[in-house]
């Protein structure tokens, strides 16, 4: 909870690092998903057709949870020009819809101290890098939920 | 529907060697192979109607000229495949139906890619983002990894007793890249890429081309190969989403589109038993969990038995199901749009029972496969003897 408000009051000016990261007037960042008013179904993001249904313009936008379990990982101890190692990479499932890819902060880079299926939430932080014209964006990570 | 069942046939093949090969360039590599396959079939490029290219990396905007330019096949229709790691087999899949459909009576599928001119240690990824880097290979792969691990209790020893086998038989391949065999300590041991991946369960980065030349039966039977050539079972692709890592529906168990372009081929090439029926199989180990969860997708085991299967010998070229012969992507070598190309011209010379490395014994029917994307696309060719 803290980590997250605490962000938030920085978002202001950041641009979002990816469509399906929501900043408001006030800086609140979300993700947001979609959801299929014909079969329920809920996607990361905007879009216009279920995939799972195939029913067209029956997805409304929504709010998805920053709270989700890991559902899998891998440790990456090699990477591109830049990008800091080792860092873990994640895929989460959040509560009520939405799986989401990102990195998992604040655990030992270390498959023993990893556990599928933990407790995680999304923060929302200052990405390290800037683009070519020198903007700033908001990115999203993952952190082990108490 | 109908079926490509025995409609056409393998007149010849060609491959050059793989690997890091500095003084050749993509003109000189399809050139090599090109000529090859023509020798082999006993054809001039004056004979080749058309011809289907399969190539990734090189953004060039060279399109068709890819193949065109260096093999002069002007006046004539060339087109640039493009399709994830499917490239080049995709490339033979299009040739394929247009010589079933009557259209021509002799064309050439190839494939090319020059990897080390693209320049960095692993395959570049560009999202176009303007900060986020992408994820690398290894890294996605590695998903499955971790999952099957929880899953199934495989181990890092599973993984390596894949690269200890595909080493083993690459080292047999005079074409290969990588031609030593290793210890299943030097692989389980070796520096992490990617955990569970490390250096020995990634395919290297390789320079390489290959070609077929594809005819009917009835033109093959008066051909070089009369007494020999090889007819297309089953040409399979199938897509699945590019973005598995935002479906929920996505288990990281295995790959839909492999499951889905197998069924399309079993069905084509009536095969019922696959693990009975097919001799080997050359499928698409960009990273050794991939070839484990091909073996299964691929119905040779059921799903979860995927480490057996290799653990006993089964996938072993004297094995149930002889996978990666040649060595495979780990060995033999991975250039993006020459691989599905490469492994036909594999199963071609096995069914003929002249493979250039380790023999499979008795080799009637034989698959390619491959896996793009990673898991947006998928192809799977059977090959095999004249009904
Ligand atoms: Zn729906």
């Amino acid at each position: 909870m803290s980590s997250t408000a605490s962000n938030n009051s920085e978002a202001t000016g950041l641009l979002p690092i990816a469509p399906f990261l929501r900043i408001s007037d006030q800086g609140e960042a979300h993700l947001e998903g979609s959801r299929c008013k014909s079969c329920g179904a809920v996607f990361l993001g905007e879009r216009a057709t279920c995939s799972k249904c195939t029913t067209r313009d029956q997805m409304e936008a929504i709010e998805l949870s920053n709270r989700g379990e890991l559902y899998v990982y891998s440790i990456v101890f090699r990477s591109f020009p830049g990008v800091e190692v080792p860092y873990v990479s994640a895929v989460v499932d959040l509560e009520g819809g939405g799986t989401v890819k990102g990195t998992l902060l604040n655990v030992d880079p270390d498959p023993e101290k990893i556990r599928m299926g933990m407790p995680v939430e999304v923060i929302y932080r200052k990405a390290p890098r800037k683009d070519a014209e020198g903007n700033e964006y908001l990115t999203y990570y993952f952190q082990p939920r108490g | 529907m109908g079926s490509i069942k025995d409609k056409t046939a393998i007149m010849g093949v060609g491959c050059t060697r793989f690997g890091e090969l500095w003084e050749k360039d993509a003109e000189d590599l399809i050139v090599d192979a090109a000529f090859e396959a023509m020798d082999d079939a006993g054809v001039t490029p004056d004979d080749i109607e058309a011809t289907w290219v399969g190539n990734l990396y090189d953004f060039t905007g060279l399109s068709g000229s890819v193949a065109a330019e260096p093999l002069k096949l002007f006046g004539k229709p060339t087109t640039r495949v493009e399709n994830f790691c499917a490239s080049g087999m995709d490339a033979f899949r299009n040739a394929c139906f247009a010589v079933a459909s009557g259209a021509y009576d002799v064309v050439m599928a190839c494939g090319v890619e020059k990897l080390m001119d693209v320049g960095g240690s692993g395959l570049p990824v560009d999202m176009g983002h303007p900060v986020m880097r992408g994820a690398s290979a290894p890294a996605m792969f590695a998903l499955l990894a971790t999952r099957c691990f929880h899953e199934y209790g495989w181990t890092r020893e599973d993984l390596a007793r894949v690269a200890v086998k595909n080493h083993k038989n690459g080292a047999l391949h005079p074409k290969a890249h990588f031609r030593r065999p290793i210890t299943l300590e030097t692989a389980a041991n070796a520096p992490m890429i990617a955990w569970p991946l490390g250096r020995f369960d990634s395919c290297g980065m390789s320079d390489g081309a290959a070609a077929l030349i594809i005819t009917r039966p009835e033109i093959a039977k008066k051909s070089k190969h009369k007494h020999d050539y090889a007819v297309t079972k089953a040409n399979a692709l199938a897509m699945n989403s590019f973005l598995p890592m935002y479906r929920a529906s996505f288990d990281w168990l295995g790959f839909p589109a492999t499951q889905a372009a197998a069924k399309q081929a079993y069905a084509e090439a009536g095969i019922t038993n696959p693990a009975e029926e097919i001799d080997l199989a050359e499928v698409h180990d960009c990273f050794t969990i991939t070839e484990i969860l091909n073996i299964q997708d691929l119905q040779f085991c059921e799903r979860g038995e995927g480490a057996k299967f290799v653990r006993e010998g089964h996938a072993d070229v004297d094995g149930q199901v002889a996978i990666n012969p040649s060595g495979g992507l780990k060995c033999f070598g991975h250039p993006i749009g020459a691989t599905g190309c490469r492994m036909l011209c594999e199963v071609t010379k096995q069914i003929q029972g002249r493979a250039e490395g380790a023999q499979v014994k008795n080799a009637r029917l034989g698959m390619g496969h491959n896996l793009g994307g990673p898991g947006s696309v998928s192809s799977v060719t059977i090959l095999g003897l004249p009904e």
